[in-house]
């Protein structure tokens, strides 16, 4: 039962169906933005969410950038101590300097932010000039109440987000729907019984946006 | 312009029939897809009837024809 | 042609795509080249292709593991190339390879952790590049037994391409972190270090990256030589991007063993056992070993076509050529021969594993080239002239059957047959009529010419004629023989029911005039018949029922080659023409069958018994395989004479048309001045004009030596030359000739 009361993230359930992850298409979202972005040797981004540091590591052995990744959880941190990079804290309240970073990456957390403008404002001051935002999430058809703890039910509708995304000074330069991606993890849990309880499939979509900071 | 001397381009033997004259090398303007040549050629002093050899049509004739048609 | 569609085009032709041994090779060391050069002893050569390739060559060629035998295609006929065993033998026995040269200093230095084969080869490749390198390690060792001095004469090479050899220096943590401070970058073999310096997360699988930036290491447990080797090169490759701020990921797909589109046909191919190694092969055993390699290519299309063997390379390249073609402004287009050339016959993309159409590309390029006009006057200008002659008033006809005032069906011979076989055309209609009934006739031409040439303005025009002629008749159901028309008609005309002369017959059964117990026929599918497996049935049942016992070409069926008159090719190009005939001929030692006009004349000028079905069916007078092959002007004639023959004895009408001056000029010619017109394509009719022009002006020029005249005319482009002696009322012509080039100011 003590599993059932730890948020979905945090279960080794989970982690076994969807990889180190923890998310929708797994690295390929990843990837894709890196990729995308052109991120190459001698670029600094920040992670946030970082959970085990999966990103981060990815990031690193695979581009060569000198990644961060910030968390908020001790138990995760505890799990991934051994990646470089790892601090723990708040996406919303981030402990770095202003315009530390070429690119700031935030996947399958958003929607779980208390503050989602406070983080905006964030991902915003720690970004260069013409950083790039990756923002992977999922994202609902109709408005729901924000009280749920799991984040599907706490998933906004994709314009509200691309609307507060713009309201902070950045401009959208990619958004592609990836709901397959979502699915397919829906059906991977399904097989361990967590497709209904985590929220999959409701009707949710999943996206990739890459928004560009703009002004000085 | 200068004038074209094609080496065996002589009278091979032929004179006007109809004039009885002797041919005489003269220049002569061929033109093909807007390319003009003055070519010395055997030509009738009194008629003008020019003689083109076999051996030049087929030959070099020939090939300026095809060298012009795939400019 | 758009630059995309080179690419899609280019892409589709696999013949540049690596073979499988390359392909599965992480290295990709090309094992077909190095067996290639053996078979033909060349052993230094053959070693220097290894040579240039792999790390540490004299070590790595004695203990590969071949991965590439298990891709290898001889695999399944005989057993793979023994591509270890050759490795070794050149080893041994050939001039040791100088070393390769490595880039420029960069000014960067890089550590490798660890003297394994992976460290090895990835300080060999990284100091290819250009950077200082040095290697720590208690004892240079590859983990294999190799015969002395070996490997100490390639870490001698390494020694002169900037490696530093630490021996005697265990690897720690500790030195990871000097050395990462002092360095650009550090490589770790993993498989040679303690598991205690190995506390950087996995490598990542395509940079053998880190979590730790500038440190790279390999993926522990690879216990292949090759992929050791292979480890090494994608670190160094990695190490050069990180140090240049550039895309780790980028364009790395071919780096390791990949997937590779080349096809090799095997199917004629016979099995050879390999050559046993035993204690490793001696010069005769490992040429005789190479000389089994495959040698893989594609080149399915070009083993079948006389047309893109000519030009020597492969569709991919030829692609090329057309767009480069028509991408120039100002110079010689050097394509448009072969451009021209190409005859349509979609034996290419039926062969083809990826479907690339050399007829699709051609045919779009000759109508771009009218469109721009840049397509060569003269290259199709005979054809098209000949079509023009085909519907003009003197052959074209539009009829009812005889006394009847509406048509069922209407039969359609093509301007080919009635050229080449006016009396086979005449007594098929005959047949038709009887058994049918009410089948009226239109002479002329399907419009071919202008569809092969590029022209689709001209072709829509004279499909027009067609088409009104044929409503004219009531749009009765078109009864056609020739599989040109009838393949273009259906495109053209999808509003008309088109059945094929063959089919009519299989319904009816055969002729009374049919011939009996006709033999054995080798049977040639026209080019157009490829797509139309129902019309190639129905011939066949044709055929049985005359008793035939048919034999098929190697290629045929849906396989059949063109005889070199599709695309127009014997118009562009009658020396290719006449090869490709030639193929065609040679394919069989039989008598040929054909139901295509054009076939039985391509065939039968090169010497080949041949016959039409006509022949079969409708028998005339000559023995059928030995009917001569009309020429040129014979052709238009029989055009001509037929209209009017069906229309004074079945219509009894006269031609109505007027015979025009010229044609009243009578004209003979010697052997030679045939011979001359008809290779020159000039025809009897524009030789008449010539003399027509001298009658009237009195101006010709004469011989000294000879007394023969000679005189010269212009009718529309062409300047025609006819040597000729007055004969009586007429004219006996000696020779002829002609130029394109107008002679400015002189006789007309």
């Amino acid at each position: 039962m003590a599993s059932e009361l730890r948020p979905l993230w945090e279960r080794e359930e989970l982690r076994a169906v969807a990889g180190e992850t923890l998310r929708p298409g797994g690295f390929e979202l990843t990837d894709r933005a890196a990729e995308r972005i052109g991120a190459v040797p001698g670029w600094r981004i920040l992670d946030v969410g970082a959970g085990l540091g999966a990103t981060v590591s990815r990031l690193r052995s695979r581009y060569g950038v000198e990644a961060w990744g910030v968390e908020p959880s001790a138990a995760q941190l505890g799990l991934g101590c051994a990646v470089p990079g790892l601090v723990r804290a708040r996406g919303d309240r981030l402990p770095f300097a202003r315009e530390r970073f070429d690119a700031v990456f935030c996947e399958c957390v958003f929607s779980l932010f208390d503050d989602r403008p406070a983080g905006l404002a964030e991902f915003h001051r720690v970004l260069k000039p013409g950083g790039f935002l990756v923002l992977s999430d999922l994202c609902a058809s109709n408005p729901v109440p924000e009280d749920g703890a799991s984040c599907a039910d706490r998933a906004e509708p994709l314009a509200e987000t691309v609307r507060l995304v713009r309201g902070h000074g950045f401009a959208v330069y990619l958004l592609e729907d990836h709901s397959d991606r979502l699915r397919d993890l829906a059906a991977r849990l399904a097989w361990i019984g967590e497709g209904v309880s985590c929220g999959c499939g409701r009707g949710l979509g999943y996206f990739l946006m890459i928004a560009k900071k703009q002004g000085a | 312009m200068s004038v074209i001397k094609v080496p065996g381009a002589g009278a091979d033997g032929w004179k006007c029939g109809h004039c009885d004259r002797e041919m005489v090398m003269k220049p002569v303007e061929l033109t093909y897809l807007n390319s003009l040549f003055n070519v010395e050629l055997p030509v009738c002093p009194e008629c003008g009837y020019v003689f083109i050899p076999e051996a030049l049509a087929l030959g070099k004739m020939h090939q300026v024809e095809q060298l012009l048609e795939d400019k | 042609m758009e630059q995309a569609e080179l690419r899609q085009w280019e892409h589709r032709c696999i013949q540049e795509e690596s073979p499988q041994c390359v392909a599965a090779c992480p290295l990709h060391v090309d094992a077909r080249e190095c067996c290639t050069l053996l078979a033909a002893r060349r052993v230094d050569k053959a070693w220097a292709v290894l040579a240039k390739t792999m790390p540490l060559p004299g070590v790595l060629a004695r203990i590969c593991d071949g991965p590439c035998k298990a891709a290898c295609l001889r695999k399944d006929i005989g057993g793979a190339i023994e591509m270890g065993a050759l490795e070794r033998f050149l080893a041994a026995s050939a001039k040791p390879a100088k070393p390769p040269r490595p880039l420029p200093r960069n000014g960067k230095s890089v550590a490798v952790l660890g003297g394994g084969m992976t460290g090895l080869c990835a300080a060999w490749e990284i100091a290819r590049k250009g950077f200082a390198v040095t290697v720590y390690c208690a004892a240079p060792d590859v983990g294999a037994a190799l015969p002395e001095g070996v490997l100490e004469g390639e870490l001698e090479a390494m020694d002169r391409m900037g490696v530093t050899l630490e021996r005697g220096v265990e690897p720690t943590s500790e030195l990871v972190e000097t050395q990462l401070e002092e360095r650009d970058a550090v490589f770790v073999d993993s498989d040679a270090v303690s598991d205690a310096v190995l506390n950087f997360g996995e490598p990542d699988e395509v940079t053998l990256g880190t979590n730790r930036l500038g440190l790279f290491a390999s993926r522990p447990g690879e216990g292949s030589p090759v992929f050791q080797a292979a480890a090494g090169r994608r670190a160094a490759n990695s190490i050069m991007r990180f140090s240049q701020g550039v895309s780790m990921v980028k364009s790395r797909e071919l780096e390791g063993p990949y997937d590779t589109r080349l096809y090799t046909n095997r199917a004629e191919m016979e099995p050879v056992e390999p050559v046993a190694v035993g204690d490793g092969y001696d010069e005769p055993r490992a040429v005789e070993e190479a000389a089994r390699c495959l040698k893989c290519e594609c080149m399915e299309c070009v083993k079948g076509c006389v047309y893109l063997k000519h030009y020597k390379q492969y569709p991919k390249v030829y692609v090329r050529q057309v767009y480069n073609n028509e991408a120039i402004v100002r110079g010689t287009r050097q394509a448009n021969k072969m451009i021209n050339s190409c005859m349509l016959c979609g034996l290419c993309d039926t062969v083809c594993p990826e479907d690339f159409a050399m007829g699709e590309v051609c045919l779009e390029a000759r109508r771009n080239m009218i469109a721009k006009g840049t397509m060569p006057p003269s290259a199709h200008e005979f054809a098209l002239r000949d079509m023009a002659f085909a519907d003009g008033d003197k052959c074209a006809l539009a009829r009812h059957a005889p006394g009847a005032d509406s048509s069922e069906y209407v039969f359609f011979p093509g301007c080919q047959l009635t050229a080449t076989d006016p009396g086979g055309a005449e007594r098929a209609y005959a047949d038709l009529r009887n058994r049918l009934g009410r089948v009226g006739l239109i002479l002329r031409c399907c419009g071919a010419p202008a569809r092969w040439s590029g022209r689709e303005s001209l072709f829509r025009e004279s499909l027009a004629e067609l088409k009104a002629a044929w409503e004219g008749l009531g749009s009765p159901r078109i009864i056609a023989a020739c599989p040109s028309c009838i393949k273009i008609l259906r495109e053209a005309m999808p509003e008309a029911e088109i059945v094929s002369h063959w089919s009519v017959l299989s319904a009816l059964g055969l002729p009374g005039t049919a011939l009996q117990d006709v033999g054995t026929l080798a049977v040639n599918d026209p080019c157009a018949a490829r797509e139309d497996g129902a019309l190639r049935a129905d011939v066949r049942g044709l055929l049985d029922a005359l008793g035939v016992d048919m034999v098929e070409a190697k290629y045929s069926g849906e396989l059949t080659q063109c005889c070199g008159y599709g695309g127009l090719l014997n118009e562009v190009d009658p020396a290719l023409g006449e090869a490709a005939a030639k193929a065609r001929a040679d394919a069989v030692d039989e008598d040929y069958v054909t139901y295509c006009a054009m076939c039985r004349e391509m065939i039968a000028r090169t010497g080949k018994r041949a016959m039409h079905l006509y022949d079969l069916l409708y028998p005339g007078d000559a023995e059928p395989g030995a009917r001569p092959a009309p020429g040129h002007s014979e052709r238009r004639e029989n055009r001509v004479r037929l209209r009017e023959k069906l229309l004074r004895e079945l219509w009894s009408e006269a031609d109505g048309v007027s015979a025009e001056d010229f044609e009243k000029i009578w004209v003979e010619c010697t052997e030679e001045g045939a011979a001359a017109m008809e290779s020159r394509r000039i025809l009897k009719s524009d030789v008449q004009k010539v003399l027509l022009q001298a009658e009237r002006s009195g101006k010709h020029l004469v011989h000294g030596g000879t007394g023969r005249f000679l005189a010269s005319f212009r009718p529309v482009v062409v300047t025609y030359w006819v040597e000729y002696e007055p004969d009586g009322d007429g004219y006996l012509v000696h020779n002829a000739w002609c130029h394109r080039m107008h002679i400015e100011g002189a006789q007309p």
